[in-house]
């Protein structure tokens, strides 16, 4: 979203044969050259890789989220490593365009449909508490038939899942390429942030001690909050967003910190030692009752989990 | 699932059409489902734009309403932008919903109504700072603009 025209002429500036590195969500901030912040205050580069990144992508192994770090900050290598030997071997990378989280989310949602004992018992429980959580939309004064528009493609996914044996919804690239089209994925995002914004609205006595301008970290109301930061689309999610979503549709989430933090070994809550910093929203996120498991890091959330042999 | 833009705008057109607008506001015409044109008036005695009128274009894109439309004040022998400080004498408009605020679950209507509100609030008939320098440079969409917004009190 800039007039400036992207055209660098090559003659003006010093001649460095290196390839430009890419520098993303992973980059250790306190590498970057002056020139490499000048151009990410551009934003412009930046911008234009991430729209070129697929919505949501097939996962790859952790070791190269690990390998983007090699040169990095030793606590965040330390993480990264504790989590390869607790079996979180697979990253399912969002695109960086400020829906990550729900994008994220939705395809945590639908691949634990995918691998839960019972499908189709998971799919019916699944519609069941996106039905309940209507009646606050409604509420909250949404247009009926809008909403229900915004929702439709994530219904017809987890009807699916009831009804068995769709294409779409039987493996996880079905479900990974079902969730790149633009329109459907979209479509989901505005849902799940009118779901999100609904709870927060009808839950306005709990959240509104928390809901703060990110830029200028003031106050909001509660309907300036949803108004500004939930509902528009490319609007990141914080813990407040994230607590509503979890309790809204009645699920677990569980979201491993990958900061700089020295952690040096904390209960992780199952009674097993982690440096890694896991925060859990929604009611029950224990491991046993497969919470969604994401990826956090500043500004960023991608999908994280166990491979998971297909059944056969 | 193809097609969600041009299913939103017939609902649109269709409500229009059975309820109407709110007082001020008037659709000019909507020839396809790409392009609409609404007259905007502020109502009352207070208000500095008394007996104005001013026409406010949409361009709808594909992806609406995921993504906001283009909207700006037609700048016409026939019609002029409103003097305002949010408001560029090319037409472009600097408002947070038309930018990082806009939400899916807005419309054309809501459009015309914050556009009114923001004519109705403003006591200053005048230019935004820098506007001669903004329309010498700036593209023909304004949605291509990095905005900064600063003020809404006005």
């Amino acid at each position: 979203m800039s007039s400036q025209p992207n055209d660098t002429p090559a003659s003006a500036t010093l001649q460095n044969d290196a390839q430009p590195r890419v520098i993303d969500e992973n980059t250790d901030l306190s590498t970057l050259t002056d020139q490499e912040i000048m151009k990410l205050m551009e934003g412009m580069d930046h911008q234009e890789d991430q729209m070129n990144k697929p919505l949501i992508s097939t996962p790859v192994p952790l070791v190269v989220i690990r390998q983007e770090y090699e040169r990095g900050n030793i606590q965040i290598l330390k993480k990264l490593d504790w989590l390869a030997e607790n079996g979180w071997d697979q990253v399912w990378r969002a695109r960086g365009d400020g829906d990550c989280f729900y994008r994220s989310f939705t395809l945590a949602y639908l691949v634990r449909i995918l691998h839960s004992p019972d499908p189709q018992l998971e799919a019916n429980l699944a519609f069941d508490a996106i039905q309940r959580a209507l009646p606050a939309m409604e509420q909250c004064g949404f247009d009926k038939e809008l909403y229900e528009e915004f929702l439709e493609p994530l219904l017809a996914l987890i009807r699916s899942f009831a009804e068995g044996d769709h294409e779409e919804t039987s493996t996880e690239y079905g479900i990974v390429q079902t969730l790149q089209d633009p329109e459907r994925s979209n479509c989901i995002v505005v849902a799940l942030r009118l779901i999100t914004s609904s709870y927060i609205r009808t839950h306005s006595d709990l959240f509104s001690p928390f809901l703060l301008s990110p830029t200028t970290f003031l106050p909001l109301t509660t309907d300036d909050f949803c108004r500004s930061e939930v509902e528009p689309c490319g609007k990141e999610a914080d813990h407040a967003q994230i607590m509503a979503l979890a309790e809204a549709m009645n699920i677990g989430i569980r979201i491993a910190y990958l900061d700089r933090s020295d952690l040096g070994g904390i209960d992780d809550g199952q009674g097993n030692e982690s440096v890694i910093n896991w925060v859990e929203f929604g009611k029950d996120a224990s491991e046993n009752s497969q919470p969604l498991t994401l990826l956090y890091r500043p500004g960023h959330y991608d999908v994280v989990t166990k491979d998971v042999p297909p059944k056969l | 699932m193809a097609g969600l833009a041009p299913k939103r705008l017939m609902k649109e057109l269709t409500e229009i059409q059975s309820k109407g607008t709110p007082e001020g506001i008037v659709l000019l015409s909507a020839d396809d489902m790409k392009e609409w044109v609404f007259l905007i008036s502020v109502l009352g005695e207070e208000t500095i734009y008394k007996g104005e009128t001013f026409a406010l274009r949409m361009r709808f894109g594909n992806r609406y309403p995921i993504e906001v439309p283009e909207v700006t004040f037609l700048a016409t022998e026939q019609y002029q932008p409103p003097l305002h400080p949010h408001v560029y004498s090319n037409g472009h408009i600097c408002a947070s919903i038309l930018g990082t605020e806009w939400s899916p679950v807005l419309n054309a209507v809501a459009i015309c109504i914050t556009m009114q509100s923001m004519l109705a609030s403003n006591k200053k008939k005048e230019r935004p700072e820098g506007n001669d320098r903004y329309v010498r440079t700036a593209p023909s969409n304004p949605k291509l603009t990095r905005w900064h917004y600063d003020d809404d009190t006005v």
